[in-house]
């Protein structure tokens, strides 16, 4: 597989995802960028193997009285875009560098 | 369960853009995220929605054009992708079209939709089989005039006519609400018991009226209220059944919550509360005498045909009716013109408003549509102008194109496809600045007399669709022609940058002169009439009443029950004096009713002067007001001969009157009236007909005509009788002060009681304020034309700018090339000048002569339509002019100062 190009969006996206953000709207949330943005490059990168999903347990949801998520979590290769990504976009890890509690 | 609704459109329009893949879960996430800050601030949270719609459709978009295959669509989708970047690379063009479409395309759907609710707005919703109902009036034989009807000559056609499976009558009521943090004024319908039931109307919550609650005469006080006002005073609250509401300071029970798109069947207004008919005492003015009076026509009647009858058979029972009650109620049954009247049915298919008034706001409303209209007009010329511009921009990219070997075919869809796409981009937008708009106008309230009422002006969904079509019809045939144009250049000249203008350009060089010809056109007819829709309305304000309200204040007041009748004049006299004893007031006085229309409190008196031949069908009622001595002074209204009320004239003494000079004048010539007497027949009081028999006034003084009778009065007769011969139990009271009027609100105020609901007739207000709230509508109506005319003038003179500059921007070479051999910048700006100086002289002339004709027309069909103003027209001709001079020299001089040689090789 070639090596996937990262746009900043992208790292901003996997940047959220490793602070732990799991699914849709805690990523545009955490990142400040829009649906239209964010969900096709979680499609990308699932498909491109840097994340995988799950569709969360209907209980779950039912019990919370709201539509279920679909969780993400960075594989091994998602790792390793980031790292590549981040020394790329330097200010973009400044920018994230307070760790999320 | 999800409780808020998220903005329909906005979702769908993200559904149908997303990716099918991301679609079920993104639009989930993003619905609970709406639905987490919805609990906090729903409107904020409709904002955030909308917000990251608007931010997403573009990337959305980007993403699916992207992922098509390039095989079935793959040229559509090429072209799409072109056009794109086309639109990139071009920003500014892009922005003013799209932006110029999409405010067309809001005025032109605001404007409709606003029309939509006055005149053919379709039934609730809630109302089952609507075609079946129809509205029944009282006209004038002949059927003019389609007035309301009595109520004992509802309940005959009930008893009578059995054409109708039901028939309610309603009638149109303010209440005053007393709730703790916002008592006012609210609209009420007076409803026989079956009206809910008529229409097939179940409240959403609790029910309508029982039988055996709304027996006439015996009606008990249960209220039905209204979506709005549930969630305003009960907090939305499911269980708001059996809670009471204090109406004009009496308890009702509420049983039910009306349908929240239920409004009055008159004009889309907003109502309040409903109640039944006939409860002991009285609602509003709907009492025992009210209701039992014949000639007191108050009601709207609504029936549903009997399943198998026609309109025509239900017409023919009415018409049978109708001779019956004229022969046993003759008098009653009379118009003012003695006249005998008649019952006319209405079937719902031809509007739920009397055809007369339909009429009347048929003509404003076609000018209002006719003002959308142009806007609309103005922002095609941009757009058709824009892609002429850039057709020809692009000459030499079509001939590249063609020489390598595309067809002409390709050509006009690529550029086809370009428009399509402003067209959709605009159309969206338009939809967009449409909602937002009518959200704007439904949230006003128009004050109309004393009370503030609501239209329902939501939003057509079938407008909203027939806009966005427009938009994308628009772009496309204004794109056509371009793209026609710009796919055959003649491929030899256009390769080698052609200088000169070849045969082919000249067609479309002059296409493009008439559009800036027309635009300047129109520009004017925008600021003309801009101009005289201000001109009218200020001077329908600064009207001259023959008074003077300047520091005036008042405020409606009720003789209180334990006052005797031979107690009152004192109470009055008192109260008088009171208020002329506290600081800063210059006059107290009492009147029963204000001049200029400015207070409701109506009287009319039906006269006679012996002697004096009442002519076939002549109407002699005339307003009048009671007022306290030195009231007319007060006013500084102008007293030609004789005197005015003075304070000898009292109980005992003489009853005396001061009329107006068309009064005298009517019946006793150039003589002089003083001492003359005329007498009244009987006394109208807010509608009610008081008898009476040999009560005479002298007449006394007479002064100069005024706008006595406000804006509604036809007639200049009018005359004033004084309040302490004949004291009645409502009155005004008036402060002058010797500062403000505003000040005077204040003194009033606190003399209000807030239990009081009498008081609230006429609340504290300036009698400025008064005379102006008739104007309410009308005031309204004007921002929204002289807001066109606005936006209008705003977007043909972009269009002017942006057209002239780009035909002289494309002769930047001719130019370089003539100052290259020898040719004087002054000559080459006097040159490019003189060609945007005809043309805008044209378009000027043009535009004069469509505008004066028609402002003519205007003035001769609508009473107070203002002259064309001079002024405001040569300041808006100069304006284009200036705006067409800077959009040629700004260019031109760009191109003067550039060498030769860089614009022999620019593109």
């Amino acid at each position: 597989m070639t090596k996937p190009r990262i746009t900043y969006p992208g790292a901003c996206v996997l940047q959220a995802v490793s602070r732990g953000c799991r699914y849709g709207f805690d990523v545009m949330d955490f990142a400040g960028l829009p649906s239209g943005t964010v969900y096709p490059i979680l499609r990308r990168y699932e498909i491109l193997g840097l994340l995988e999903s799950d569709w969360e347990e209907t209980d779950g949801a039912h019990r919370q009285g709201r539509p279920r998520r679909r969780y993400y979590k960075l594989t091994a290769a998602g790792e390793a875009a980031l790292g590549t990504a981040a020394e790329r976009f330097a200010l973009h890890q400044r920018m994230f560098a307070p760790e999320r509690v | 369960m999800r409780e808020h609704r998220v903005p329909r459109l906005s979702r769908w329009l993200l559904s149908i853009t997303l990716h099918v893949a991301d679609r079920r879960f993104a639009l989930a996430d993003l619905d609970e995220e709406f639905e987490r800050r919805a609990r906090r601030a729903p409107a904020d949270a409709r904002r955030w929605y909308r917000g990251q719609v608007a931010r997403s459709l573009i990337p959305n978009m980007k993403n699916r054009l992207a992922r098509v295959p390039r095989t079935v669509f793959g040229d559509l989708v090429g072209d799409i992708r072109f056009a794109l970047r086309t639109l990139a690379s071009t920003p500014v063009v892009g922005f003013v079209t799209i932006v110029s479409l999409a405010v067309g395309i809001a005025a032109a759907t605001s404007v409709f939709t606003a029309a939509n609710a006055f005149l053919m707005r379709p039934v609730s919703t809630s109302i089952s089989a609507p075609d079946e109902l129809v509205s029944i009036y009282t006209t004038a034989e002949g059927g003019e005039r389609f007035g309301l009807t009595s109520f004992p000559d509802y309940v005959d056609l009930r008893e009578q006519v059995d054409a109708f499976a039901d028939t309610a009558a309603v009638r149109m009521g303010v209440l005053q609400l007393q709730s703790t943090d916002n008592p006012r004024r609210i609209t009420a319908e007076i409803v026989t018991g079956n009206y809910f039931d008529m229409l097939g109307i179940v409240p959403p919550i609790g029910r309508a009226f029982a039988p055996d609650e709304s027996v006439f005469g015996s009606a008990e006080r249960v209220a039905v209220i209204s979506h709005h006002l549930w969630q305003s005073e009960f907090e939305a609250r499911p269980d708001v059944v059996g809670e009471t509401i204090t109406l004009d300071g009496t308890p009702f029970v509420v049983i039910g919550v009306a349908p929240a798109d239920l409004t009055s069947r008159l004009l889309a207004l907003k109502i309040a509360v409903w109640v039944p008919l006939g409860i002991p005492g009285g609602t509003y003015h709907s009492n025992a005498e009210e209701l039992s009076t014949r000639a007191d026509r108050e009601h709207t009647v609504v029936g549903r045909l009997r399943i198998g009858v026609t309109a025509a058979q239900a017409q023919s029972q009415l018409d049978v009716l109708s001779a019956r009650l004229q022969q046993e109620h003759g008098e009653a049954w009379q118009d003012e013109r003695a006249q005998p009247l008649a019952l006319a049915l209405v079937p719902a298919s031809e509007g739920t408003l009397p055809p007369d008034w339909l009429t009347a706001l048929a003509g404003f409303s076609s000018i209002v549509m006719f003002a959308a209209g142009l806007v609309l007009l103005v922002a095609c010329f941009n757009v058709a102008g824009l892609f002429l511009a850039r057709a020809g921009k692009r000459s030499r990219e079509m001939a590249v194109r063609l020489a390598l070997g595309a067809s002409r075919r390709r050509l006009v869809t690529m550029l086809l496809t370009e428009s399509l796409l402003l067209g959709v981009l605009a159309g969206v937008l338009g939809v967009f600045l449409s909602t937002q708009a009518m959200g704007w106008m439904d949230s006003v309230t128009l004050p109309i007399g004393d009370l503030s009422m609501d239209f329902d002006f939501s939003l057509d969904r079938r407008v909203l669709g027939f806009g966005f079509l427009l938009s994308i019809a628009t772009s496309v045939v204004f794109g056509l022609a371009p793209a026609l144009e710009g796919s055959k250049p003649s491929l030899l000249p256009a390769l080698q940058g052609a200088v000169t203008r070849p045969s082919g350009k000249r067609r479309r060089l002059s296409l493009r002169n008439l559009l800036v010809v027309g635009q300047i056109a129109m520009a004017l007819v925008f600021v003309v009439g801009a101009g005289v829709t201000l001109a009218s309305f200020d001077e329908l304000l600064e009207a001259d009443w023959g008074i003077n309200p300047e520091r005036i204040a008042m405020l409606s007041r009720k003789l209180p029950e334990e006052i005797t009748r031979d107690a009152t004049v004192p109470y009055y006299r008192d109260l008088v004096e009171r208020f002329e004893a506290l600081p800063n007031v210059e006059a107290a006085h009492l009147a029963t009713g204000a001049e200029a229309g400015a207070a409701t409190i109506d009287t009319t008196a039906e006269l006679y002067v012996d002697g004096y031949e009442r002519a076939e069908g002549e109407s002699l009622t005339v307003p009048l007001n009671s007022v306290t001595p030195g009231y007319m002074e007060m006013l500084d209204i102008q007293l030609l001969r004789g005197r005015t009320i003075g304070p000898d004239d009292v109980e005992g003494a003489a009853r005396v009157a001061v009329v107006t000079e068309s009064f005298a004048q009517r019946f006793w010539g150039d003589r002089s009236p003083i001492g003359e007497q005329f007498g009244i027949t009987s006394l109208y009081q807010m509608g009610n007909p008081k008898p009476m028999t040999g009560v005479y006034y002298e007449i006394i003084g007479v002064v100069a005509d005024g706008g006595y009778q406000g804006f509604e009065g036809g007639g200049r007769m009018y005359f004033w009788t004084a309040l302490y011969q004949h004291p009645g139990p409502r009155v005004l009271m008036l402060l002058k002060g010797s500062q403000s009027a505003e000040a005077m609100v204040e003194v009033l105020r606190g003399e209000m009681d807030p239990t009081d609901f009498e008081v609230a007739i006429v609340t504290p207000r300036t009698f400025e304020d008064l005379i102006s709230f008739q104007f309410g509508f009308l005031v309204f109506m004007g921002k929204i034309l002289a807001g066109a005319g606005m936006f209008g003038l705003a977007l043909a003179t972009m269009g002017i700018y942006g057209t002239v500059s780009f035909t002289v921007n494309r002769r930047t070479k001719e130019l370089a090339i003539r100052q290259a051999i020898g040719a004087l910048p002054g000559q080459i700006v006097r040159d490019v000048l003189r060609e945007g100086l005809v043309l805008t002289t044209w378009g000027l002339v043009l535009g004069l002569g469509v505008v004066l004709p028609l402002a003519a027309l205007l003035r001769s069909e609508i009473e107070g339509v203002s002259p064309v103003e001079p002024l405001s027209t040569i300041l808006g001709a100069a304006i284009l002019l200036v705006v067409a001079i800077a959009a040629a020299m700004v260019p031109a001089r760009r191109a003067l100062r550039l060498s030769p040689v860089t614009a022999l090789r620019q593109d």
